[in-house]
């Protein structure tokens, strides 16, 4: 399984869970369990989202010719990351 | 006989062009991953910890590796060296990018978990590394 393979999946994932929580919410009355659908539905797109990225940059790789430079553009962001704040 | 030959090399240049390809897509899947992650954690949508500092700088140190092995495999292959070994060297940096591609996806769904979980992680290796 690719990497693109795996986002794809969790990017279904996502979907799938939107649909459950969505289905789970007019019956849970109660407060926790509706705080933890809350949560999850916050987290979803960005997880959802992020999964999508990476399968566009794969899908997006496509017709990119393979060269020094182009390789070399794939190295990560260099700038450091802030220092951690707890 | 010639005939299996040009058949059999051109089996052979259309499976090394599918690696390429293949590794070329998912070293940007993976960037645009990291990148994401990165952006995330500067706006503090992912929590400024500790582990999820370490989380990403793991996987953009994994990144690194494994780019700078194609890089050296396109220089080979502009100056037709052989293949076969830095071939293996970017599969194995690719294996190692993946989980950490993984972990990240995890550390935005859920940071505390896996955090905890990381921590677990290097605890059991530090105590397999402990000499008995």
């Amino acid at each position: 399984m690719t990497i693109a393979d795996l986002l794809a999946l969790l990017a279904a994932i996502g979907t799938d869970s939107k649909t459950v929580i969505d289905l789970l919410k007019p019956y849970s009355p109660d407060q926790q369990i509706t705080s933890i659908l809350n949560l999850s539905e916050l987290l979803i797109p960005l997880l959802t989202g992020l999964a999508s990225k990476g399968v566009a940059a794969y899908q997006g790789a496509q017709g990119t010719p393979i060269t020094v430079a182009s390789v070399t553009a794939l190295l990560p962001d260099s700038t450091p990351l802030p220092p951690p704040t707890e | 006989m010639k005939r299996i030959l040009v058949v059999s090399l051109l089996l052979l240049v259309a499976g090394c062009s599918n690696w390429e390809r293949q590794t070329f897509q998912t070293l940007s899947a993976s960037k645009a991953v990291l990148d994401q992650a990165q952006a995330d954690y500067t706006t503090r949508t992912i929590p400024q910890t500790h582990c999820a500092e370490a989380i990403i700088n793991d996987g953009k140190a994994a990144q690194t590796a494994a780019v700078d092995a194609m890089v050296v495999y396109e220089q080979l292959k502009a100056t037709k060296g052989s293949l076969t070994a830095q071939t293996v060297i970017v599969t194995a940096d690719l294996a190692t990018l993946a989980p950490m591609v993984v972990q990240i996806q995890a550390l935005i769904a859920n940071p505390a978990v896996t955090c905890n979980a990381a921590a677990d992680q290097k605890a059991i290796e530090k105590l397999k590394g402990t000499p008995q």
